[in-house]
């Protein structure tokens, strides 16, 4: 049995193994922000273009002076969580306007992303009850599995015949099963096939939760996701999101139509024992969203990006996830080709993502971009520009 | 390598969180019976692998 230190000693021998003793891929110090788009690192001005900032709206001027009115009027934390200290005003504000954007009459909001899918997966589920989730779902969806107590049974990423064989053999089960899917996977940019899934959840007559974190304000004619996208938004009970990801800030929610999810607030232990978002924040969301809402050009910006940037690297033969998003994941042979390739792109003055196995789908390495809004043409070609200067020394798995 | 009853399938096999899932997939399907990610918490070996599959088997006839 290994000690307890023990463990993270052979977690620094695997690091030095994969990177050697240079741990920059996973901690680069960014000493210092320029926009939604410019960071110094190392000294140097680079091009970011791996930070999941859709829109693009981190410095937007609504938003930061959002922030400013809030923190000046309502200081720099709650220093609680909601049953114990209260629900500011900007709280419960910002839970009436999720609602509404997404047409339903509930919505609770969280501390982070990671603690929606935490505490909404564990006040659903218990011991007894089953989690049906993608395989490919992200650790914040396992993780509130395994705190539930529920049985976890994963199906085949993208499969709902799968899923469908999983349901049927669950028996009387199934009407104790919750179905997780995202609207967009964050490793290689793929979508849900929402439609097909919604119809074996609903035939089965399980409850379906949608986690659209990658996907709001990114899919939909409004902005709303996946499911506005594929016209299935009737058939998801619960949709779970973040504010870290297209909205510029720190937080998660999940809005539903069904009344049970007021009592969540009860249930849910990452919803009761943390100390709620702090009212800049919060402010700053409610600009965000707002913007969101009334700046659809913001996505066509977006979408433009993302098929430039996805044309441009496939034109260069990388080996790519299925869909145009603005994920954009190129796939490599192996770790060690992966973490040259991004070396090379980051002395180049392109930031993006090191993605290495587990935390990847089938043991896969990948340099991982994400597009902005907020990313120019020129900008977006020159992130082309310095994947083709790197092309001949990055075998694409 | 050769894979025993009572090979480690961590430390021997380098089994990660990814490759247990996917290993759990091909179970289910090649066996046709649900098996919880939970119910391999305390799987190390092949063997006690075969047991969780074996207990959860419809009864024959």
């Amino acid at each position: 049995m290994m000690s307890l230190l023990g463990k993270l000693r052979r977690l620094a021998e695997t690091r030095e193994e994969v990177l050697g003793k240079d741990d920059a891929p996973f901690g680069v110090p960014v000493e210092e922000v320029y926009s939604a788009t410019e960071a110094r690192i190392g000294g140097r001005r680079v091009l970011m273009a791996g930070t999941n900032n859709y829109l693009g709206l981190t410095f937007d001027r609504r938003c930061v002076e959002a922030a400013r009115e809030a923190l000046e009027r309502a200081g720099t934390g709650t220093t609680g969580s909601r049953m114990a200290n209260g629900s500011y005003t900007d709280h419960l504000a910002l839970e009436r306007e999720l609602a509404e954007f997404y047409g339903v009459s509930h919505a609770i909001v969280f501390s982070a992303g990671y603690l929606a899918n935490l505490g909404m997966i564990s006040a659903l589920l218990g011991p007894g009850d089953v989690a049906l989730l993608d395989a490919d779902c992200h650790a914040s969806i396992y993780d509130g599995c395994r705190l539930s107590g529920a049985d976890i049974l994963p199906f085949r990423h993208n499969d709902p015949a799968n899923l469908d064989r999983r349901l049927g053999r669950l028996g009387e089960r199934a009407a104790r099963t919750l179905v997780i899917v995202e609207g967009i996977y964050s490793m290689l940019g793929d979508r849900a096939p929402l439609a097909g899934i919604a119809e074996v959840t609903r035939r089965h007559g399980c409850l379906l939760m949608v986690d659209e974190a990658h996907s709001l304000g990114v899919l939909g004619e409004h902005g709303r996701g996946l499911a506005e996208e594929t016209d299935t938004e009737q058939d998801v009970d619960f949709v779970v999101g973040t504010f870290s990801k297209s909205l510029g800030g720190v937080g998660g929610f999940c809005t539903s139509r069904r009344p049970e999810l007021e009592m969540v607030r009860y249930a849910s232990r990452p919803y009761i024992f943390t100390a709620s978002p702090p009212p800049a924040v919060v402010a700053a969301t409610r600009a965000a969203l707002r913007v969101l809402r009334t700046t659809p050009a913001l996505r066509t910006r977006l979408r433009d990006n993302a098929a430039r940037l996805y044309k441009g690297l496939h034109e260069l033969g990388y080996r790519l996830g299925p869909d145009v998003s603005p994920v954009v994941a190129v796939v490599l042979d192996t770790p060690d080709v992966a973490l040259r390739l991004w070396r090379g792109l980051v002395e180049a003055g392109i930031y993006v993502n090191l993605m290495l196995p587990p935390a990847t789908p089938d043991g896969t390495s990948l340099v991982r971009c994400s597009v902005s809004a907020a990313h120019t043409t020129a900008q977006i070609d020159r992130i082309c520009a310095a994947f083709a200067a790197l092309r001949e020394h990055s075998s694409t798995g | 390598m050769r894979v025993e009853e009572d090979t480690d399938l961590v430390r021997t096999l380098g089994l990660d969180s990814t490759t247990l899932i996917n290993l759990l997939l091909e179970i289910e399907d090649t066996f046709d019976v649900a098996v919880p990610l939970n119910a391999l918490a305390d799987v190390q070996t092949p063997g006690q692998l075969a047991s969780v599959i074996h207990d959860r088997l419809p009864e024959p006839g």
